[in-house]
Order: structure tokens, then sequence, then C-alpha cells
């Protein structure tokens, strides 16, 4: 199974879990339109709260990861295009954090250079096309 | 929010010896409520006061609405408990306790019974007085949700448990009280089992409440920072609110922080330094810092 808590992080569980499912939406793990499991199941499986399971769904369905269809259950939302001030604040906290490791592995700028490019190469087809070919749509 | 269990001013003496000292809790019905305390911070007292197993000397209480001193009985009847030392008749064998238990409760769950007696292989003619410790409390547990209690107090129930008992103990309460949306009441001492599972928790000591909060809130406001400074600070800038407490060794310092942590780190950063770690706490580490402090 895929997600997977630790209890006895300082971590709230919750956030844990939201960090988790972000990242197995973004890796492809879980596709759009996919049912996630339900409420009941996670908590048992993880052997957590339910609460908890419900607070991680509601923070991602505010923030459009996921959607809740009364009855149906939660789905992987279709990926919303972001509202540019807040990519702008994520994207910037996201960048200060790299920077800072940056800085205390010493890795120089041209290495870092380097190896964002690399790494933007093997994302490049999961990121959202750029605004010079928005309307292509396709996926190559 | 209906709370399924209201205390007011709960006081309880052993001879001149304060067990339970002007105890105030409330637990919202449908939650996970962690009841936690060192051993002897009266714990024990505190749940006896509230099944009416006890009266307590002031104070007063409600549980699921009704009385703790004029509705006991009824407080018993809808609620299941699961005691730190299951007394259980130790000359009866596993099914005569059932049956005995049985007529007590105006509902009784036959197949959860039958399910979990199953599941723990627990022996229909062993008598039990030789069961081992982890099958007693496994009898105690079955008797208690038997007869889908509105709320299970259980006190201390995972002590004396392997990991594996303990992590299934957990995961009965989930399905079978929590995902109905009912409502649980865990004492411990065992921090781990509570952090997996509670909502909320409340800590005591020395019968005195030190803290109620929910956990994920404690997580997050609860931090301890690891600074080491350039040059000399001036002793006034640990004085600020939010700074619970702090230690020093020459120009580092490690200072606990609660609820203020952005305004002390503003503070801080005034100064110049060498290095700024800001550490997560879990629940032991806020644990025993809140107990000591409780203590000093």
């Amino acid at each position: 199974m895929w997600y997977y808590v630790d209890p006895q992080s300082g971590v709230p569980i919750y956030v844990q879990l939201k960090e988790q499912i972000k990242k197995a939406v973004a890796t492809g793990l879980l596709t759009e339109g996919e049912q996630m499991p339900s409420v009941r199941e996670l908590a048992l499986q993880l052997t957590i709260n339910p609460n908890t399971v419900s607070k991680a769904y509601q923070e991602l369905e505010r923030e459009g990861i996921i959607q809740t269809a009364r009855g149906l259950g939660s789905f992987v939302a279709k990926r919303q295009k972001g509202k540019e001030q807040e990519q702008k604040i994520a994207l910037d906290k996201a960048l200060e954090k790299l920077m800072i490791e940056a800085y205390q592995l010493s890795v120089d700028a041209d290495t870092l250079h380097n190896e964002f490019i690399d790494k933007l190469a093997a994302w490049k087809d999961r990121l959202v096309k750029g605004a010079q070919n928005n309307d292509s749509g396709n996926r190559t | 929010m209906t709370l399924a269990i209201e205390l007011e001013g709960l006081s309880k003496s052993f001879k001149d010896k304060k067990a339970v000292d002007n105890l105030s809790l409330q637990v919202p019905a449908g939650s996970i409520y962690g009841f936690l305390g060192p051993n002897g911070a009266g714990k024990t007292t505190t749940i006896k006061l509230m099944l009416g197993l006890m009266r307590p000397d002031n104070g007063r209480g409600k549980i699921l609405g009704l009385d703790i001193e004029k509705e006991s009985e009824s407080i018993r009847r809808r609620t299941g408990y699961v005691a730190e030392m299951p007394h259980m008749y130790g000359y009866m064998t596993v099914q005569e306790i059932i049956k005995f238990c049985r007529p007590f409760y105006p509902v009784w769950n036959s197949g959860l019974v039958e399910k979990y007696l199953d599941f723990f292989s627990l022996p229909l003619k062993g008598k039990i007085k030789n069961l081992s410790k982890g099958m007693n409390t496994q009898l105690a547990l079955i008797l208690a949700i038997a007869p889908e209690p509105e709320l299970l107090v259980l006190d201390e129930p995972t002590a004396g448990l392997d990991t594996i008992n303990r992590q299934e103990l957990l995961r009965i309460i989930l399905e079978e009280i929590s995902v109905q949306g009912r409502t649980v009441f865990l004492s411990s001492h065992l921090l781990h089992d509570v952090e997996r599972v509670a909502d909320q928790v409340a800590i005591i000591n020395q019968g005195k409440l030190i803290d109620v909060r929910s956990i994920d809130d404690l997580k997050s406001s609860v931090k301890k920072v690891r600074v080491v400074f350039q040059k000399e600070v001036p002793d006034d800038l640990f004085s600020l609110p939010g700074i619970q407490s702090y230690s020093r060794e020459g120009k580092a310092y490690l200072i606990t922080i609660e609820d203020n942590l952005q305004d002390v780190l503003n503070a801080i950063k005034n100064y110049p330094y060498f290095a700024l770690d800001i550490i997560d706490q879990n629940l032991e580490d806020i644990f025993i810092d809140k107990v000591r402090r409780s203590k000093a």
C-alpha cells in the first residue's frame, strides 16, 4: 500500500497523509477521476482516527485536488488551472527551500542549474504546457 | 456540539491526598479522546468517578447527558468499560461470563461477540483465571463492545499487550466504535497508541488538568528552537510571551515555544546567529515537557 503514516513524527498525521496523496496525484499513481479509498477504509488500513482522514480529504478538496460527491465518495479532481498569485507564492516557497538545501550542501550554481534542467526534463511531460502551446492539450 | 462527557470541578481525596483536583473536561461526542498522565496522576480515579463507581467530594459531571451521581446505573448500561486490570469472576468460563453479562444490557450484539471470540481464538470453555493477561483484556473488550455502547471507556487497555495485540485492539476500537460515530475515552500512559488514534488529548498530573488540545494543534504549536548566536544576547529576549523554558550552553540555546512561534522567531532573528533549527515535537516530547513543568 502506498500510504504510510508515522504517528510519532512531529508532523500531524493529516498533513503526512495530504502530502502523500498530493505526491500520488503528481506522480500519476492516482489518475484524474480515480476513486479515493473511503474515509473508513483508509482509517482502518492505517489504524488512525477517521476524523484525521476526513480532515486531510477536506483540505485536499479545498485545494482542488480531490472532489467529493455526496454518497459516492471522493475522486481525484481534474487538474485546475492554478490561480496565479497562489502559484507564485507556493512556488517561491518551494524554490527557497531548494536554495537553502543547495547552500547547506555547498552545491555550486552551475551544478544546481544542470540538476534542475535534468529534473525538469524528466517531469516535462507531466507538467502543464506553457502559454505558447496552451490549446494543444495532448500529451506526447 | 454534543458532549459525551462533561465534568465540572471534580475533586476526590483519599485521606489527605488529592487524587483528582478540581478537574473539568469536555469530550465531544464522536471523538476519540486521549486521557494522558503519568502513573498515579488520577486517571483511574477520574474514570471511576465518571462511571459512578466512586463518589466525588466536590463537583459534578454528566456522561451521555446523565448525572454521574444520580444516574450512574443508566450510565453504566450505555457505556462500555475496560478496566485497567479487568477483575472478572475467575471461576467462570469464557462462555459463562458472556451469558452472565448479557442480561444487564438492553442491546447485545451476539454476532460481534462471536466474530471477536473467533478472531482472538479465545477458548470458550477455558476458565477466566487461566487466561493470559492479553486474553483477559481481549475478553474484557468483547464484553464492553457487545452492548454497542455510545461511549467506550478504556483504562490503560494496551498496557501489557504486545505490539501486534495493541494494534489489533486499536483497529477494533476504530472499526466497531469510531467509524460508527460513537465516542471513545482512552486513558493511557503509552503515548504512541494515543498519538495514532486520538483527536484530542487531555494531560493531567497530580490530579490537575495541565492542558487540553487536539493532537494536531499540539504538534503545530509546540516547537523547540535550537539557535547558536554569534554574540551574547540579552536575557530578556527569553521573557517573550510564548517561551515556556530555555536552556543554554555558551552561545547555544534550546528554547521551548508554545503558540507564539512566529513572533519569537522574529525577535531571535534580530540577533546574528550561526545556526537556527526549528524542531518538531512529537506527543512524547510535549508530554514529558508539560508534566515536568507542572511539577516545578
